[in-house]
C-alpha cells in the first residue's frame, strides 16, 4: 500500500520522491481507519462554520480591557478563556471558531471557481487537442510562469481588498493544474474504445465530454478538489496575513495569524495557535485527498 | 441467390483509407468495393494487420477515406456534415473487438443500451426502458445485471451489452470487428448465435470481421478474404470455403486444423500453408501483394498486378495462376517450399 501510495503523483507533476515517501508513510499511519478521524476534523471545521454559537464559549468581539492577553487556559471574570485572549481581551478560540466560516467559504468557493475553469480548459484541451490544446495549455503556463502571489498582491492593493476580488485571483492559481490533471486524462481517455464507440453510437461532442469523459475523471477531481482546498486556505492566508485579503471586522485565520504578529513577543499563542490549526487544516486535507487517490488507484 | 437479387443496403465503391505512420504513408484499405444486402452476412477474413478493422471504421466514418464512398441506404456518408452524419448513426452500428474497452466503464448497463436510443431522441423515457429491456432479452442478458456496472460483468455478459446497444435502434447494417476474438471459446458460439438469430429477427444486414475461418463460414452467406487492403478472394461461403482458389485462402484454409473432411484432406496433400509473416504496408510487395508469400509465385505476379478474375457469378480471384492452379498444371516452386 504504501508503497503504491509513494509512486502517485496526485497533482501531475513530479514532485521529489522523498516528498512522496513522506506521504506515504504519513497515509499508511492512518491504517484503515484513520480517515474517519480526519472526517471527523472537517465535519467539526464545517459545523463550526455553519453554528459558530454552539462552539464559541464567548462573543467573538466582545472585549474586556481588563482581560488583555491571557495566555492559554486563563481565566477572567467571563470565564475560562481555553486559547487565551487577544490584546482586545476578546476570547482566541471564539475568534477562530467564527472565523472558520470565511475561511473556508473562501478556500472552498476559489476551488471550485478554478475547478470548474481548469476541468472545462482540460477536457477541451484534452479532447480536442491540436490548437485548442496549445492555446489552452500556453494559457496555463503562462499564468503559472508569472508570480501569481505578486499579480494578488498588485491588484489586491490597486482595487482595494474585497472577498470578491480573492474570489478571482486564488481560482488563478489553482485553475492550471485541474486543467492538466484533467488534460492528461482526457488525452488517455479518449484512446479508449469506448469513446469510439460513442461516436459510433452518434453522441455529440457535448454528450461524449459531458456524459462520457467527465464522469470517468470526476473521482480525480474530487479528490484534488480536497487537496486544493488546503491550498487556497493557504494563499488566502497568505493575503490577509500582509494585509490585502480579508479586512477586519471580518476574520480568518490568516487574519488572526496576521494580528497577532506583533505582540509575538509577548502573546505567542495570538499567531502559534491559528497557525497550528491551519497547519493542522492543510494536512488533513491533503492526507485525506491523498490517501482517497491511493486507495482509488489500488482498487483500479 | 435471394442476397444477389435483394437491394444492397451498403455499398462500399473503391475504398481507400491511407495512414500517416512514424515510417511513412501506408494504404491501409486499398480499392475495396463491397455490397450487402438485408439479411445477408458477409464475412471478412484476414491476418491481423490486413485492414479488416481499418475498412469497419472507414464504413462507420470512424476513420476519413481518402478516395470512394460509403452508401448507407442511398446515401452518401461521406457527403454528409457531420450533424447529419451523427443522425444517420442509427442505421448503422457496429459491435467493437474488446467488449470491456467498448463500454463506458461508469455507465450501468441500462444507461449504456439506452444511450443510443437517448441520442438519437427515440421515443420518451417510459418507451426507451422497454426498448431496453426487450433488447437485453433478445440478446440474453438475464434482467437482474440491468444495474450493473460493465466491471460487474463476465466478458460475454460484456459483449452481449456490446449487440444490445447496437441493436436497440433497430439499425439497418451492423459491422461486427471480431467480436468474438477476445472471448473464451466456450462464451464464443454462444454469442456467434445471438448474432445468428439477430440477423434473422431484425433483418439485419451484417458485415462480420475475424481472423477465424470456422467462425465466419458458420455465420457467412457470402466470404471476403482480405490481404494487405485489397480483397484477393470473393464468393459465396460454400464456393470459398469447399473451393478457394486463391493460394492464400488455400493457405488460410489448410492452416486451420481440424478434423478430416474431404475439402480439408484434399488440401492437406497439397500442404500449402501461408509462409512467413505478413510483409510491412509500409513498403508493399510490386505486382501480386501476395507473392512474396506464395509458393506458386513467378516472375509475372512480381511485375503484374492481378486483376480479379470473375468466375461464375460472384467469385472472384485476384491471382494470376489459379485457373492453371486448379487445372493441376502450375506446381509449387521447390524454393518457396522450403519457406
Amino acid at each position: 500500500m504504501s508503497v503504491a501510495v509513494a509512486k502517485r503523483t496526485p497533482d501531475g507533476q513530479s514532485a521529489p520522491a522523498a516528498e512522496h515517501r513522506v506521504w506515504g508513510r504519513l497515509i499508511a499511519m492512518l491504517g484503515s481507519r484513520g480517515w474517519i478521524l480526519l472526517v471527523l476534523f472537517l465535519v467539526l471545521l464545517v459545523a463550526a462554520s455553519i453554528v459558530p454559537d454552539v462552539f464559541a464559549p464567548h462573543d467573538h468581539e466582545a472585549q474586556n480591557l481588563r482581560a488583555r492577553l491571557l495566555g492559554p487556559g486563563e481565566s477572567s471574570p467571563d470565564g475560562l478563556h481555553l486559547l487565551g485572549t487577544d490584546s482586545l481581551g476578546r476570547d482566541l478560540f471564539s475568534r477562530m471558531v467564527v472565523g472558520t466560516r470565511l475561511t473556508l467559504f473562501i478556500a472552498v468557493t476559489a476551488t471550485l471557481i478554478g475547478a470548474g475553469v481548469g476541468v472545462l480548459f482540460g477536457l477541451l484541451g484534452g479532447y480536442f487537442g491540436g490548437r485548442t490544446d496549445r492555446l489552452l495549455m500556453r494559457l496555463g503556463e503562462a499564468q503559472t510562469a508569472m508570480p501569481m502571489f505578486l499579480v494578488a498582491i498588485l491588484l489586491l492593493s490597486l482595487l482595494g481588498p474585497s472577498v470578491f476580488i480573492l474570489l478571482v485571483v486564488l481560482p488563478c492559481l489553482v485553475w492550471p493544474i485541474f486543467a492538466r490533471v484533467v488534460r492528461a486524462e482526457a488525452l488517455r481517455l479518449r484512446e479508449e474504445t469506448f469513446i469510439e464507440a460513442s461516436i459510433a453510437t452518434g453522441c455529440s461532442t457535448s454528450t461524449i465530454l459531458g456524459r462520457h469523459l467527465l464522469p470517468n475523471v470526476a473521482p480525480r477531481i474530487l479528490v484534488l478538489c480536497v487537496v486544493e482546498i488546503g491550498h487556497v486556505m493557504l494563499s488566502e492566508a497568505g493575503l490577509s496575513f500582509l494585509g490585502v485579503g480579508v479586512q477586519p471586522p471580518d476574520t480568518t485565520w490568516g487574519l488572526l495569524i496576521s494580528e497577532g504578529r506583533p505582540l509575538l513577543a509577548v502573546a505567542w499563542w495570538l499567531t502559534i495557535l491559528p497557525g497550528v490549526l491551519l497547519g493542522i487544516s492543510v494536512l488533513v486535507l491533503n492526507l485525506l485527498g491523498r490517501y482517497w487517490e491511493a486507495r482509488s488507484g489500488a482498487a483500479g | 441467390m435471394s442476397a444477389a437479387a435483394a437491394r444492397a443496403v451498403l455499398e462500399v465503391s473503391d475504398a481507400v483509407v491511407e495512414f500517416d505512420t512514424d515510417g511513412g504513408r501506408i494504404t491501409a484499405v486499398d480499392g475495396v468495393s463491397l455490397q450487402l444486402s438485408t439479411g445477408e452476412t458477409l464475412g471478412l477474413v484476414g491476418e491481423s494487420g490486413c485492414g479488416k478493422s481499418t475498412l469497419a471504421r472507414a464504413i462507420l466514418q470512424l476513420v476519413p477515406m481518402q478516395q470512394g464512398s460509403v452508401r448507407l441506404e442511398d446515401t452518401d456518408l461521406g457527403s454528409l456534415s457531420p450533424r447529419e452524419l451523427r443522425r444517420m448513426r442509427h442505421r448503422i452500428q457496429m459491435v467493437f473487438q474488446d467488449p470491456r474497452g467498448s463500454l463506458d466503464p461508469r455507465m450501468s448497463v441500462t444507461a449504456l443500451i439506452g444511450e443510443p436510443l437517448r441520442v438519437h431522441g427515440i421515443g420518451d423515457r417510459a418507451s426507451r426502458a422497454r426498448e431496453v429491456a426487450e433488447a437485453m432479452e433478445l440478446v440474453g442478458l438475464p434482467a437482474l445485471v440491468a444495474d450493473r456496472l460493465p466491471s460487474e460483468l463476465s466478458g460475454g455478459q460484456q459483449q452481449r451489452v456490446g449487440i444490445a446497444r447496437a441493436i436497440v435502434t433497430d439499425p439497418a447494417v451492423l459491422v461486427c470487428d471480431e467480436p468474438v476474438s477476445a472471448l473464451d471459446v466456450s462464451i464464443q458460439a454462444q454469442i456467434i448465435n445471438v448474432l445468428d438469430e439477430l440477423r434473422d429477427t431484425l433483418n439485419l444486414a451484417m458485415l462480420f470481421i475475424a481472423h477465424d475461418l470456422s467462425v465466419v463460414r458458420h455465420l457467412s452467406d457470402r466470404v471476403a478474404v482480405m490481404y494487405l487492403g485489397q480483397f484477393v478472394e470473393t464468393g459465396t461461403a460454400s464456393e470459398v470455403f469447399t473451393e478457394p482458389r486463391h493460394p492464400y485462402t488455400q493457405g488460410l484454409i489448410t492452416s486451420v486444423p481440424r478434423a478430416d473432411t474431404e475439402s480439408a484432406a484434399r488440401l492437406q496433400t497439397a500442404r500449402r500453408l501461408v509462409l512467413g509473416e505478413l510483409p510491412s504496408l509500409l513498403d508493399p510487395p510490386s505486382g501480386c501483394r501476395y507473392r512474396t508469400r506464395c509458393p506458386y509465385a513467378t516472375d509475372r505476379c512480381a511485375d503484374v498486378e492481378p486483376p480479379p478474375d470473375l468466375l461464375d457469378g460472384h467469385h472472384a480471384v485476384r491471382c494470376h495462376h489459379h485457373r492453371a492452379i486448379t487445372a493441376g498444371e502450375h506446381q509449387p516452386s521447390s524454393k518457396s517450399m522450403r519457406g
